[in-house]
C-alpha cells in the first residue's frame, strides 16, 4: 500500500461517511427490487435469508437492517465496524453480490472498499 | 325432420364461411391500405400477432370477436361498427349514413382529436339554420378524480399487471420484458418507465401530476395500450370506469393547453 493511499485510509470514519454509505445501500437495494419486479418488502425477505443463510442473524436485527435498506436509518457505525473487523469485509455487499446478477454499483464499491479499510483501523469511536 | 335440420345446419355453416371470409378480407384490406405488416397491423387493432395469426386462418367468426377489437378495425377502414357488422353479414357495405350511425360511431369509435372537426362540422350546418332562440350552451368540463381515485387507478393497474402474468402464464420479470418490447414503450422514457414499474410494484401511488406528466407527453396512457397489445386479457369494469374518469379529465386539461391526448377507452 503506496503512502498516500494508507494516509487516507488512516483518516478516522465520520458520519457523513455512514451517511452516503447507507444512502448508495439503499439505491443498489432499490435497484435490487425492481430488476426483480418485486415490492421491496419482498426484497428485504430475500435479502435476510441469503444475509441468514451467509453470516446468521444480522448484529443489531432485521428491523435495522430493514430501515437501512430501505433508506430509513444510517447504518450504526458501531454495527459497521464490529461486523467488518469480524469479517474483514462488508457483508451487504457480499449479500447484494450473491443476489444480483451482474455488477454493483461501482460507486457503492469505491465506498464499501474504503469504509471497510478505515474500519480496520478504526478503535470503534466516530467523531 | 332430419332433413330439414341437416339442410338448417348446412345453411348455418355456409353463412359461418361468408363472415369468416369476410372478416378476413377486412383484415386484409386494412393491411393492405395502411401498408402494414400483420405484426404492424396488430397494434392498430390493438391484439397480440398470435390473435391476428388466427383471424387470417379463418379460425374465428368476426361475431365471436371482442367489441373492442371491431370497433378498432372499423376506425381504422374508417367506418361504424354497425357498417362492418352488416358487411360481414351481407357482404355489402351500407352507403347510406343515418343520425343513428353517427350517434353510435361518436360514443364508440371518436377520440378527443376528433372533436375540433366535429364542432366545425355542426357549427357549419348550424349556420345554415334560423337563428333559433338564444339558449347558453352548458359547460361540459369532466369531473376532477380525488387523489385516492388515481390511488385506486394505479393500483388497479398493478393488479391488472399481475393477472396479464398469471394469464400468460410468465415470471413477474418476462412480463415486464413483454412490456417492455411493445412498439409503444419503446418510445416511454427511461425515468416514465421507472415510475411506472415502481407502480405495478406497489413502492408508488398514482397521482394526477404523473399521469397528465406522462399523458401530455405521449399523447395518450401508453399503459392501458401495452397492456392491450400485450395480452388479450379484458381491463375489468372498475378498472375501466376509474381510466374512463381519469382519462377524461386528463383530455380536457389537454384540450385546455393545446395538447392532444387520447383516450384508451
Amino acid at each position: 500500500m503506496n503512502l498516500a493511499c494508507r494516509r487516507m485510509n488512516e483518516k478516522e470514519l465520520e458520519k457523513e461517511d455512514f451517511a452516503n454509505y447507507s444512502n448508495l445501500l439503499n439505491i443498489q437495494f432499490v435497484e435490487y427490487a425492481r430488476r426483480e419486479i418485486i415490492p421491496n418488502d419482498k426484497a428485504h425477505v430475500r435479502f435476510l435469508e441469503k444475509f441468514t443463510e451467509m453470516y446468521g442473524p444480522p448484529l443489531g436485527g432485521p428491523v435495522i437492517l430493514k430501515k437501512i435498506l430501505n433508506g430509513k436509518k444510517v447504518l450504526p457505525s458501531e454495527i459497521c465496524i464490529t461486523v467488518v473487523k469480524k469479517y474483514l469485509h462488508c457483508p451487504l455487499i457480499s449479500v447484494f453480490k450473491s443476489l444480483i446478477k451482474g455488477s454493483l454499483n461501482t460507486e457503492l464499491v469505491d465506498v464499501s472498499n474504503r469504509i471497510v479499510a478505515r474500519a480496520l483501523i478504526s478503535d470503534l469511536t466516530i467523531k | 325432420m332430419q332433413r330439414s335440420n341437416d339442410h338448417y345446419l348446412e345453411r348455418e355453416s355456409k353463412q359461418d364461411q361468408l363472415e369468416v371470409g369476410r372478416f378476413i378480407k377486412s383484415i386484409n384490406q386494412y393491411l393492405i391500405t395502411k401498408k402494414l405488416s400483420q405484426r404492424k397491423g396488430c397494434e392498430g387493432l390493438e391484439i397480440t400477432i398470435g390473435t391476428m395469426t388466427k383471424y387470417l386462418r379463418g379460425e374465428v367468426n368476426p361475431f365471436d370477436v371482442k367489441t373492442r377489437i371491431t370497433r378498432n378495425l372499423a376506425r381504422e377502414l374508417g367506418m361504424t361498427p354497425d357498417s362492418l357488422y352488416i358487411y360481414y353479414e351481407t357482404g355489402e357495405y351500407k352507403d347510406s349514413v343515418t343520425i343513428q350511425d353517427v350517434e353510435s360511431w361518436i360514443k364508440s369509435t371518436s377520440t378527443t382529436g376528433d372533436l375540433p372537426r366535429i364542432l366545425d362540422a355542426l357549427s357549419q350546418s348550424q349556420s345554415k339554420e334560423k337563428p333559433r332562440a338564444t339558449e347558453k350552451p352548458k359547460a361540459t368540463t369532466p369531473r376532477k378524480p380525488s387523489a385516492a381515485e388515481f390511488k385506486k387507478l394505479g393500483e388497479l393497474s398493478a393488479q391488472h399487471f399481475a393477472d396479464i402474468q398469471r394469464e400468460e402464464v410468465l415470471s413477474a420479470k418476462k412480463t415486464w420484458q413483454l412490456f417492455l418490447e411493445q412498439e409503444n414503450s419503446k418510445l416511454i422514457k427511461g425515468e416514465h418507465l421507472t415510475g411506472i414499474l415502481d407502480v405495478f410494484r406497489g413502492e408508488e401511488f398514482l397521482t394526477l401530476e404523473a399521469m397528465k406528466s406522462i399523458g401530455f407527453e405521449y399523447g395518450r396512457c401508453p399503459v392501458l395500450t401495452a397492456f392491450r397489445t400485450m395480452s388479450d386479457l379484458p381491463i375489468k369494469k372498475e378498472h375501466a370506469q376509474l381510466v374512463h374518469d381519469c382519462e377524461q379529465y386528463i383530455a380536457d386539461l389537454a384540450t385546455k393547453q393545446n395538447k392532444t391526448f387520447e383516450l384508451s377507452l
